[in-house]
């Protein structure tokens, strides 16, 4: 095969062994790489209903069809999977940076982790040959202290690191996996299957070329996608980057604030992306093959937190922002660097302390509870301190690591109402009060609350939609975007640039010029299709039923936005019953939310019918 | 007394515009699209280049009118009244 290595990678920790696999043709062409290979090799070697820290449950690398090779903004991506100890479902997290080009380099397309070292190993994979190291010296550092220390003990400045920090290594459900200093493989709490494995790092080296089909084909189209990447449709991630966000979201009346009390900032000025680009930004950098370079590098400048760097964001400024009613962009940028530095999910720590902030205010958590901290909304000091606390689960930091659903759970008090998640998994930065078509897009996101399954909220900004409006063809929409989507993170093409790709047609050509074989864009979007019905079974072997996806936070159903453009919204329980129906006919599946017989067969997915006919009624 | 509408602009808009809100005349029966269209003859081609693909509003670009999303197909059918709110939001699309 051009491309794919067709090599898989498995290694078993606990008795230290490991072995190459092979994938054929059939499976690259029906699966593509990323999300198709992740979801694929996770549903075939976890056992079902294994606890996610149990060391059968597999951590999965997986790159894209296109890592590695000359395509602009999709060379440098992977993706990881897991049963997410967030969820208890599909875990599932993407980065990018430089680590994903250098897996396929080392002679892998697929990584297959399982079991549990007896004591902390890190990972070296140099050109093919498998190490498994001691990471003893390692084992309590901070992801940027164990990566130049794994350069340091190999002597080579140049290899690639993906590994954990504090939290991962103790078990905090929202840890990530960084690499590249900055960048995360950042929800689901990947982080922390990583840590119950006790395993530190994957350390690589690869020297290996990546053969494409048509060399002088592929060249000539990506000249063309270069010159469109270099264009007007990235224009904005290269200038101001997503953190232009802020005003744009609170003008909308869609930016949560203060744990989804409100939906605009009335401070929302002082952490403005134009404000961060004036005063904070200290350099633009880019990914491997990447010439829109949208990474933004900001420096707090006074204070205590003086000298933090961190890579800005719009979700994780939402997230230690407005959501905790923080406007100091120093101590957001120290907030987001500690989370690269103690490897939790910037996302979900901010809605968690934002949640914990709420709490305080209401009596469920005391000063003495917080270690001393006055945790009230504002309070952008105590608001970095329990990141800390949360990734060394000290004092509330270690009932606030398990996540909001449970921590809901563990203080009471009716917590839960006000516990922004889907599934466990803590939302993201859109009010979806007043944005139907995304509320229905986060609802059945396979991955839990989140944005980045769908895309939907595009539909109701940009006003091709009724944003207030629950409509049954929102469903059909939600599906194209998924499926899109799927085909996406399969690739892996970075989303910044999904406007420069015309569609199936150009992601389908692409393919073809790389691996060789032949995809037309009906084939693509019929492969999308098979990944979000997998990862549908995946869910519900683990236990998923309509009623998960029906359940969205009290808050979003019961307290309507208080003011702005928005204000009013909820999402009703009636609106949710119309959004689902909808989005289960689009999809061919009962009205359960089971995929049926003729819809498996017709994605080539009989072979996994036995979940769906375990659970119909 | 010359009509006006008050217009705000945010993120890539904004820069193009150089300044984050202003006023502009308004004539009778103006639609938000050819209001569009008379900002970006007078802010000039990066600021067109923002807001317009073509003679249409840019697909990436949100538009309201008194706090309410307008739908692009509307765009050339909603007319404006003295006194309105018109801002402009680049769409970003998140990463991840």
């Amino acid at each position: 095969m051009n491309a794919y290595t067709g090599k898989i990678l498995y290694i078993d920790l606990t008795c230290g062994s490991c072995k190459t696999g092979f994938y054929d043709e059939a499976m690259a062409g029906d699966y593509i790489g990323g999300t198709g290979f992740g979801v694929k090799m996770l549903i075939d070697h976890l056992k079902p209903g294994l606890d996610a820290f149990d060391p059968g449950n597999p951590l999965i690398y997986v790159s894209g069809a296109t890592t590695g090779t000359i395509v602009p903004c999709t060379a440098s991506k992977f993706g990881v999977f897991a049963k997410s100890p967030a969820t208890g479902l599909l875990g599932e997290a993407y980065s990018t940076g430089q680590w994903g080009a250098e897996l396929r380099a080392a002679g892998y397309d697929v990584l297959v982790i399982t079991g549990k070292a007896p004591k902390p190993v890190y990972l070296f994979i140099d050109d093919g040959t498998v190490q498994i190291r001691s990471a003893r010296k390692l084992w309590g550092k901070s992801t940027w202290e164990a990566e130049q220390a794994i350069r340091d003990e190999l002597g080579d400045q140049n290899i690639r690191v993906s590994g954990i920090g504090r939290a991962g290594e103790n078990l905090n459900r929202l840890a990530c996996i960084i690499n590249d200093r900055f960048r995360a493989a950042g929800r689901t709490g990947l982080g922390a299957v990583m840590g119950s494995k006790n395993l530190k790092a994957v350390a690589l080296r690869g020297t290996q070329d990546v053969s494409v089909a048509d060399p002088e084909g592929l060249m000539a189209f990506c000249r063309d996608l270069f010159e469109r990447a270099k264009g007007p449709a990235t224009a904005k991630y290269r200038t101001l980057g997503t953190p232009a966000n802020m005003l744009t979201m609170s003008a909308q009346g869609a930016l949560p604030t203060r744990n989804y009390r409100e939906a605009e900032f009335e401070k929302v000025e002082n952490v403005s992306g134009e404000r961060l680009n004036e005063q904070f930004i200290t350099k633009i950098q880019g990914c491997s093959a990447c010439p829109c370079r949208c990474e933004h590098i900001a420096k707090a400048r006074e204070g205590r937190f003086k000298g933090a760097v961190s890579r800005m964001e719009y979700e994780p400024m939402m997230a230690f922002g407005p959501y905790c009613g923080v406007d100091d962009m120093n101590a957001i940028i120290k907030a987001i660097e500690s989370c690269n530095i103690y490897g939790v999910d910037a996302i979900g720590a901010g809605i968690v302390v934002g949640f914990a902030m709420e709490c305080y205010e209401r009596g469920l958590i005391t000063k003495e509870d917080a270690g001393g901290l006055e945790l009230n909304f504002g309070n952008g000091e105590a608001m970095v301190e329990m990141v800390r606390k949360m990734s060394e689960r000290e004092d509330i930091g270690d009932i606030l690591a398990e996540g909001v659903m449970r921590a809901a759970e563990k203080i009471g008090g009716g917590a839960a109402h006000f516990a922004m998640h889907i599934k466990g998994l803590e939302l993201t930065g859109y009010d979806i009060r007043g944005l139907k078509t995304a509320a229905l897009g986060y609802a059945v996101s396979r991955r839990g609350g989140d944005h980045q399954r769908h895309g939907s909220y595009g539909w109701d900004l940009s006003g091709k939609v009724d944003r207030f409006k629950a409509e049954p063809g929102r469903g059909a929409l939600v599906m194209g975007d998924e499926d899109m989507y799927a085909v996406i993170d399969s690739m892996i093409i970075c989303k910044f640039t999904r406007t420069i790709w015309q569609g199936y047609e150009d992601i389908a050509k692409v393919y073809s010029l790389v691996t060789g074989i032949p995809m037309e864009a009906d084939q693509l979007r019929l492969c999308g299709e098979r990944m979000s019905n997998l990862a549908r079974l995946f869910n519900i072997r683990e236990g998923m039923t309509r009623r998960d996806d029906e359940l969205l936070p009290a808050r979003i159903h019961e307290d309507p936005i208080p003011g702005g453009a928005a204000k009013g919204s909820v999402v009703t329980p009636e609106d949710m019953a119309i959004l689902l129906d909808g989005y289960y006919a689009a999809r061919g599946w009962d009205n359960q939310g089971v995929p049926t017989d003729e819809k498996l067969d017709e994605l080539g997915l009989g072979a996994y019918a036995s979940i769906a006919e375990g659970v119909r009624a | 007394m010359t009509e006006t509408v008050q217009l705000q602009y945010f993120g890539s808009v904004r820069a193009a515009a150089c300044c984050a809100e202003e006023q502009a005349p308004l004539a009778e029966n103006t639609s938000v699209l050819q209001l569009l269209h008379q900002l970006a003859d007078a802010h000039g081609e990066a600021f067109r280049g923002e807001v317009l693909s073509g003679e249409a509003l840019r697909d990436d670009l949100t538009a309201s009118v008194n706090g309410a999303i307008i739908q692009h197909a509307a765009a050339e059918d909603i007319v404006l009244q003295p006194g309105d709110t018109v801002a402009l939001f680049p769409i970003f699309p998140g990463g991840g």
